[in-house]
């Protein structure tokens, strides 16, 4: 991951490429005709996403199976970095192509607005991803300063920097006690600091709400930006650790690539409009290209594989035991029933959550294993107020009630039908909605994690 | 639009207004745990100390207050001295004077004397951006020379930049950027180190020390890796060359901290307490306008040591823990050194009438170890 100023060029060559191909395909009538011009768009942006993205990632894999049957493999490796957000706006120029030459949107003739609409600044390095027919009409209206959009955009951004700087950051601390201390292969680097039992559950969980304040902090503070700037984005969370399944999980998290996979990948595979093992095929594929998505790594594709797994099973499950299900065991217990879901569902979600954080799938391995060790808790915190990287006993308070508060704030949005939180804020009276403001912005001032840290899915 | 910054405008105050209960709700030494340590143990006893020694770590490692009090006590025991020690790693002289302020404001009554140990200026650098141990001393009153002092003493962008950077700081303190956990570690007791106040409780805290208390800390390797034969000479040249080339310097190219250390000592003597100011030996840095601020320093208030060449002893492979700061027997010998040219200082100002020149056993001194060459 890197900013390069070189690297601009490939987000003009796939814009200019991108734009030529669509205007190409606009003046054709038949799908015949614009297929060629659809290939060279993709081929195009595959192609720089995969030169910068995967060819490495596809160049070892190979060799490491080469060397298996003692095979000469000489393909030398790109020393090349990933440019940031290639993986964003590579997926909303496609969105482009695809949807032109479906004839679902009229190709952009102005190239500036088109320019705008693949590099628009908020959503540039990590979306949401966003859909031609959504965001370029947009750019082209006249607005009017607008003091709710204005109020409800910084609302957003508020709710964000608490999620990212507040939480996100501060948890990464307890996380990389016990995921950077891996060695790759499984062991600790530092066998003093052996991590198992409740300390590895612990530093998982902390991982899970960490890549969603993370992601998601990110995603309301361009959401915010975008909507002082007169534009909607597409939520790209709705609080997603309050789904009962796992298929509403990924209704509610990562919304727009989820949406994306669909619309381009699972439904021209068929989607669920073929045999039922086909419809199993083609969830658990999408799944595992969506984890891929995420990095050129075993571990990702493991990600995606595992969750993969689990909606084929909620699948086979719905089919074949429909009536059994907790809410319809106990139909008077549906408070209990909602929470026991929820945290099982957040549960399920960690297992390959721990692949998603891990260097390598052996180091994964090593962890799942070291789950069952002896619990070793105490080496994620540390008592005195100055013991290097081990953060204190206060940061991981601070931490908890933190996390307390997101939990209570997105358990009144999900209670709200997922609104988003500018709506379910400007909705409240005023004693709350100035509660809100000076809770949250004393919290952000006061409890901001400070010490230089980059947003996660930059690397992506 | 209006509307919309009288609201934000509103917020603002309110949140500046939250901050800044925060901030008076804890010590001026909250962001310095070492500091803040010691203002606790001088707390409890403060009214039998009337010595303060302020400075950075070549005051926390190289005055033994125990041995200065005694030395002093047992040439003047009228003086009745009993001193605590102040210094913290890495303290600027503006940190310095902002603690003395503090230090005053909390109780001058017993206070008789204090040295202040001259350091780098303003420096700071971009690395240490957020860090509450940079952030914790700024206030309304110093802010301004600060910013004043670093334009002056810096040079290309850093005259404009380094100020900023002291502003862009000053605004974290006052929001108290990040520094919530600070707050909660400060009132639920936890921004101590029992250790640091060194095991006569007095302040001093020697390096051999540390390393004692905490051998896997990182000073075994300072002594072990630092402290060559090599690296000794080569420092000792290079101080010696910039003491010799700023020796006559007169052109002091900081005013504004030249001010702040005068109105110090008019200030403290108004108040019958005498002021030193010291400049300890360094590795050089910053020599180019520490030599010509001292420079200006009057004669009875000043006391310098950065001249290799004058103290040898301080130079001794066997006196030292790396290139910077001394080792205990080193900090014995400098608490020696120090105390004799103390006592010249006071008699300067009149506050002691000369004695005669004590003899001091050969084997605990290293003679031959003042300015002039005569011992102590």
């Amino acid at each position: 991951m890197c900013w390069k100023a070189e690297y601009a060029f490939l987000i003009v060559f796939s814009t200019t490429v991108d734009y030529y191909t669509a205007n190409k395909m606009s003046r054709m009538s038949d799908r015949k005709g614009r297929l060629p011009y659809l290939m060279i768009s993709l081929i195009s942006n595959l192609g720089l996403l995969f030169s910068f993205k995967y060819f490495n990632f596809f160049n070892d894999s190979a060799r490491a199976v080469f060397e298996q049957f003692d095979i000469f493999y000489n393909v030398p490796e790109f020393n090349l970095f990933l440019p940031v957000g290639i993986s964003f706006y590579t997926f909303q120029a496609l969105s482009y192509s695809i949807d032109v030459y479906r004839g679902d949107f009229k190709a952009e003739k102005n190239f500036g607005y088109f320019a705008l609409f693949i590099s628009y600044w908020p959503q540039l390095v990590a979306g949401p991803i966003e859909r031609p027919g959504d965001l370029q009409p947009q750019l082209k209206q006249n607005f009017d300063f607008d003091y709710d959009r204005v109020k409800q955009g910084l609302i957003r951004i508020l709710y964000g920097f608490f999620k990212k700087v507040v939480i996100a950051d501060r948890l990464g601390l307890f996380v990389q006690q016990v995921y950077g201390n891996t060695d790759g292969h499984g062991g600790w680097v530092d066998p003093s600091y052996e991590h198992g039992g409740f300390a590895i559950i612990l530093a998982t969980w902390m991982f899970a709400i960490q890549v969603y304040c993370d992601f998601g902090g990110y995603c309301d503070i361009a959401i915010g930006s975008a909507k002082i700037m007169g534009h909607n984005l597409t939520d790209n969370f709705k609080t997603p650790y309050f789904s009962k399944t796992i298929r509403e999980f990924w209704e509610r998290w990562h919304i727009t690539l989820t949406v994306w996979v669909r619309d381009y990948l699972y439904i021209p595979l068929g989607g669920s409009r073929v045999s039922f093992g086909r419809m199993l095929f083609n969830n658990w594929f999408t799944l595992t290209i969506m984890g891929l998505w995420h990095g050129a790594n075993w571990t990702y594709v493991m990600f995606g594989f595992i969750h993969g797994f689990f909606i084929v099973m909620s699948r086979i499950w719905d089919r074949y035991f429909p009536k059994l299900t907790l809410p319809q065991l106990l139909p008077g217990m549906k408070a209990f029933t909602g929470v026991f879901l929820a945290f099982w569902i957040f549960n399920l979600t960690c297992i390959p959550d721990i692949f998603f954080r891990s260097n390598t799938v052996g180091d994964a391995w090593g962890i799942i294993q070291n789950i069952f060790s002896p619990d070793t808790t105490s080496y994620l915190i540390h008592n005195s107020a100055a013991k290097g990287a081990v953060p204190s006993v206060i940061e991981f308070w601070v931490s908890i009630a933190c996390v307390a508060l997101l939990l209570f704030t997105d358990y009144k949005l999900y209670t709200n039908k997922s609104v988003g939180i500018d709506k379910f804020v400007v909705a409240k009276p005023f004693y709350a909605r100035w509660s809100f403001y000076v809770v949250f912005l004393v919290i952000v001032t006061l409890f901001a994690y400070t010490s230089k840290s980059v947003f996660i899915y930059f690397a992506f | 639009m209006k509307k919309l910054f009288l609201r934000i405008g509103i917020l603002l105050v309110i949140v500046y207004a939250v901050c800044q209960l925060a901030i008076s709700s804890m010590p001026f030494s909250w962001g310095n745990t070492r500091l803040n340590t010691k203002f606790q143990s001088y707390k409890e006893n403060h009214e039998q100390y009337n010595t303060l020694l302020i400075g950075a770590s070549t005051t926390y490692r190289h005055i033994n207050s125990t041995t200065f009090d005694s030395i002093v006590n047992a040439q003047y025991p009228e003086l009745q001295i009993k001193s605590y020690n102040f210094g913290i790693p890495a303290n600027r002289t503006p940190q310095s004077l902002q603690m003395l302020d503090a230090l005053l404001d909390y109780d001058m009554s017993n206070i008789k004397h204090v040295v202040i140990d001259m350091s780098e200026l303003t420096k700071m650098g971009a690395d240490n951006l957020h860090k509450k141990e940079m952030l914790y001393w700024y206030n309304w009153g110093n802010i301004g020379d600060v910013m004043k002092a670093s334009y002056e003493s810096e040079k290309g962008v850093n005259k404009f930049g380094v100020p900023m950077l002291h502003a862009f700081s000053f605004g974290e303190k006052s929001l108290l950027f990040g520094n919530g956990p600070s707050v909660i570690m400060q009132h639920a007791g936890l921004n101590i180190e029992p250790l640091s106040v060194g095991p006569d409780n007095n302040g001093f805290y020697s390096l051999d020390q540390e390393m004692h208390d905490d051998p896997e800390g990182d000073l075994a390797i300072r002594y072990n890796e630092l402290r060559t034969p090599d690296t000794i000479a080569y420092r000792t040249k290079r101080c010696q060359e910039l003491v010799d080339h700023y020796k006559t310097a007169t052109k002091n190219p900081n005013k504004t901290i030249e001010d702040n250390l005068k109105d110090v000592i008019e200030y403290c003597e108004k108040n019958g307490i005498s002021v030193t100011i010291m400049l300890s030996q360094r590795l050089g840095e910053r020599y180019e306008y520490l030599i010509p601020l001292y420079n200006q320093l009057p004669e009875k208030n000043r006391i310098g040591f950065q001249d290799p060449s004058a103290y040898p002893a301080l130079n001794d492979r066997d006196n030292l823990f790396d290139l910077a700061h001394l080792n205990e027997n080193g900090s014995k010998v400098f608490t020696q050194i120090f105390a004799g040219e103390w006592l010249q200082r006071l008699e300067m100002q009149n506050i002691i009438q000369p004695k005669p020149t004590p003899v001091v056993e050969q084997d605990t001194l290293n003679l031959n170890t003042t300015a002039d060459g005569s011992g102590i």
